[in-house]
């Protein structure tokens, strides 16, 4: 097993990915071992009112892992190809553009930690210094971002 | 006997760290296996305290995990303060006190209600450390996890993110 998969194998055992799984913010599907390197296929919880289903599969590419950014595609679990664009998540405010269909045939996310986004948009290092991926960032810094962006706070009411 | 897993939150990152401890060892047993892998305890008289994730009070230390209702992959946070001192720029600033253990996202709730900010406002609003932007505080993130040890304080500011675009 090469280093990049040895340490996106080991970062899938480590607290901060299975707190998320515990929690049912994401989680990977199938087994470790049943990985087809370097295309993992991971699930994010979203909103009902963006995702009808309630989660997401991602299928991503994370060859040279951690040093390069991942890069991700929404995807059809049932029919293993891209998700019809029709379903993809409808997302509002600051980060309606991340799941954009119009940029780059729609194969990757338009987000500051997807290495497809990231070239051309430096701007975003500064802008996002959160989640601009960084060499030591694991596959939780993506999975937080996409959870985030499909699962906006909503406060109903107005404070008293 | 049987060992358990259990997320533990200290102030050393924002991350929880995973410790195995026996089910039916005591919350000292517990917080002594955790100080002995941190930096919590600079000498052994410092008192170190036990909570349950977003509890207000520390656990008995003579009780056993399990009286506790602390079972297999349940978060705690261990620290020495017992209240943070948390305050909230937004203008103005709004100061109150949590827990350790107080998630993130229950401080933000009650700073966009203490700024009485509109549904709409309050939507996209984020907390990250006071001076440092790129500090942005994930809502799952314990609020001592910000806080060091001898301070039992953290400075926040309510902020937007800005918009995703090219």
């Amino acid at each position: 097993m090469k280093p990049d998969e040895s340490l996106f194998k080991t970062h899938l055992e480590e607290a901060p990915f299975q707190s998320g799984a515990d929690s049912g913010k994401w989680g990977l599907h199938g087994e470790t071992k049943g990985i087809i390197w370097p295309h993992p296929i991971l699930w994010v919880r979203a909103d009902t009112a963006i995702v009808h289903a309630g989660k997401i599969f991602f299928r991503f590419t994370v060859d040279g892992y951690s040093a390069a950014a991942p890069t991700a595609c929404p995807w059809d679990i049932e029919k293993g190809m891209r998700l019809d664009s029709s379903l993809w998540p409808r997302v509002a405010g600051k980060f309606a553009r991340v799941f954009r269909l119009d940029w780059n045939g729609g194969i990757a996310l338009y987000a500051p930690c997807d290495r497809m986004a990231m070239p051309g948009h430096e701007p975003w290092q500064q802008q996002f210094p959160f989640w601009w991926w960084q060499p030591h960032f694991t596959i939780v810094k993506y999975l937080e971002f996409v959870h985030m962006c499909l699962n906006p706070i909503r406060y109903e009411t107005n404070p008293a | 006997m049987k060992e358990i897993d259990i997320y533990v939150h200290t102030h050393e990152g924002a991350d929880p760290k995973l410790v195995k401890a026996a089910e039916d060892s005591s919350v000292q047993q517990l917080i002594d296996t955790i100080t002995a892998a941190s930096g919590l305890k600079s000498n052994p008289d410092e008192k170190v305290l036990l909570f349950l994730e977003d509890n207000d009070e520390p656990l008995e230390t003579h009780r056993k995990l399990s009286e506790c209702e602390i079972r297999h992959r349940h978060h705690v946070h261990c620290h020495r303060c017992h209240r943070i001192m948390v305050s909230v720029f937004y203008n103005e600033e709004k100061h109150t006190t949590f827990p350790p253990s107080a998630m993130v996202k229950r401080v933000l709730k009650w700073a966009i209600k203490e700024f009485k900010l509109t549904p709409a406002d309050a939507a996209d609003k984020i907390l990250v450390l006071q001076g440092s932007a790129k500090d942005e505080l994930q809502l799952d993130a314990h609020i001592g996890s910000f806080a060091r040890p001898h301070q039992c304080s953290v400075n926040l500011c309510l902020t937007a993110p800005v918009e995703v675009h090219g």
